[in-house]
């Protein structure tokens, strides 16, 4: 499941549980609704992330221009924490 | 009394004869044992040194993480494996919301479609029109062929909108299965890269650890082997000892026959004693080999 909501310019998208290719359809239209200055995907409630998921976190970054300040993953613990860090994504966005 | 003498005499002599025999054997034992003793030692040394070098030479070629190697190649191939995925499921979500847009686009030819469809039921209304003028007017016969052409017109309007509508259909079919192919090219479970990546984590340490425990075995069997094999080298005291004890016998026996079995005038003993004491002088100078142990042996030869 996937919550969204957005302050002063940043939007805050929330996934529960499994993030993976079913979640795209919910994601995009997230994403699509709002034309946000920063993100923040937070993580911390989700279970599970693939590859699919790690290929969405990155069209997020493409749609700020691969700015890396701009879009920020709020990291649990677990399997999503390992994933990221194996992908090395601290390179690519901002984690908090 | 005479008959005892000499027996006594060849006992002793024999006697003699058998311990300088037994001392030549001890030596020439020594002589054929040491060098296979020593040679069997010495492989063991060479062995064992070839297997701290190999030792040596497969941790380098193991490697570390961060030193290349075979476990650095590891990690560089789970790296990019890892890289590679995430790219093909960057590229993939890509296409997905490609397809998204095109399927948007499907949706506007879809309303093209339902305009269409209307634009047919007002010709049809048309059509139904010039029917009524065709039955009311003298002009009867034209508005009758522009009635049936119009109708003509609504028809194939309506055929024409349900192969859009069909083509449309079956578009929208084949977009949805390429983004569910994609969905799939796109997703792949991480978790066996990241086993992967613990499992030669793991491995590495294993292979440290024997490695590191291998070699810190096999050079206190180094040390052991050194060890045996200097402490190998009393042959050399055993052989000058066993030396000057057949010297020993010799003059014994030496003494014994010209004295003691003999019959020496006192002043020919007197002038033998004098040579004898010399002589035995001269084999205590002779003797090379003094200490009593191994260790003091060590000291004095090595």
């Amino acid at each position: 499941m996937i919550r969204t909501s957005s302050t002063d310019g940043t939007t805050t998208i929330t996934v529960f549980g499994k993030f993976n290719f079913g979640c795209y359809q919910d994601f995009h239209r997230a994403l699509s609704g709002v034309a946000a200055n920063t993100y923040v995907i937070d993580l911390s409630e989700t279970t599970y992330v693939d590859s699919a998921a790690l290929g969405m976190l990155l069209l997020v970054r493409e749609r700020v221009g691969d700015d890396r300040r701009r879009v920020t993953l709020r990291v649990g613990k677990g399997q999503p924490a390992e994933v990221l860090r194996l992908a090395n994504f601290a390179t690519l966005f901002t984690i908090a | 009394m005479q008959d005892h003498t000499d027996l006594l005499r060849g006992l002793i002599a024999r006697a003699f004869h058998g311990l300088s025999d037994d001392t030549r054997r001890a030596q020439g034992l020594l002589r054929d044992a040491m060098p296979k003793v020593v040679g069997s030692f010495r492989e063991l040394q060479t062995r064992v040194e070839e297997q701290v070098k190999l030792i040596t030479e497969v941790s380098a070629a193991l490697g570390s993480s961060d030193t290349g190697g075979f476990i650095g190649g590891m990690k560089v191939i789970i790296d990019t494996f890892v890289k590679d995925l995430i790219s093909v499921s960057r590229q993939s979500m890509r296409v997905v919301e490609r397809v998204d847009a095109m399927s948007g686009e499907v949706d506007g030819m879809v309303r093209d479609a339902g305009k269409l469809e209307n634009m047919a039921a007002a010709t049809r209304i048309v059509a139904l029109n010039a029917q009524v003028e065709a039955n009311r007017t003298r002009a009867g016969q034209v508005f009758r062929v522009v009635a049936d052409e119009t109708k003509q017109l609504a028809r194939e309007a309506d055929q024409f909108s349900a192969d859009i509508r069909g083509a449309v259909d079956r578009v929208r079919e084949r977009l949805n299965e390429t983004q569910n192919i994609v969905g799939d090219l796109a997703s792949h479970d991480m978790t066996i890269a990241l086993t992967t990546q613990a499992n030669l984590a793991r491995t590495v340490e294993t292979i440290d650890a024997a490695n590191a425990e291998l070699l810190v075995t096999l050079r206190a069997l180094q040390a052991q082997v050194d060890a045996a094999m200097t402490a190998l080298q009393f042959d050399d005291i055993l052989t000058q000892l066993l030396a000057s004890i057949d010297r020993r016998i010799l003059l014994l026996e030496e003494v014994w026959l010209d004295s003691i079995a003999g019959s020496l005038a006192p002043e020919q003993t007197q002038h033998m004693l004098a040579a004898w004491e010399r002589r035995h002088a001269g084999l205590n100078e002779r003797q090379a080999v003094q200490q009593t142990t191994l260790d003091a042996g060590a000291a004095e030869l090595f």
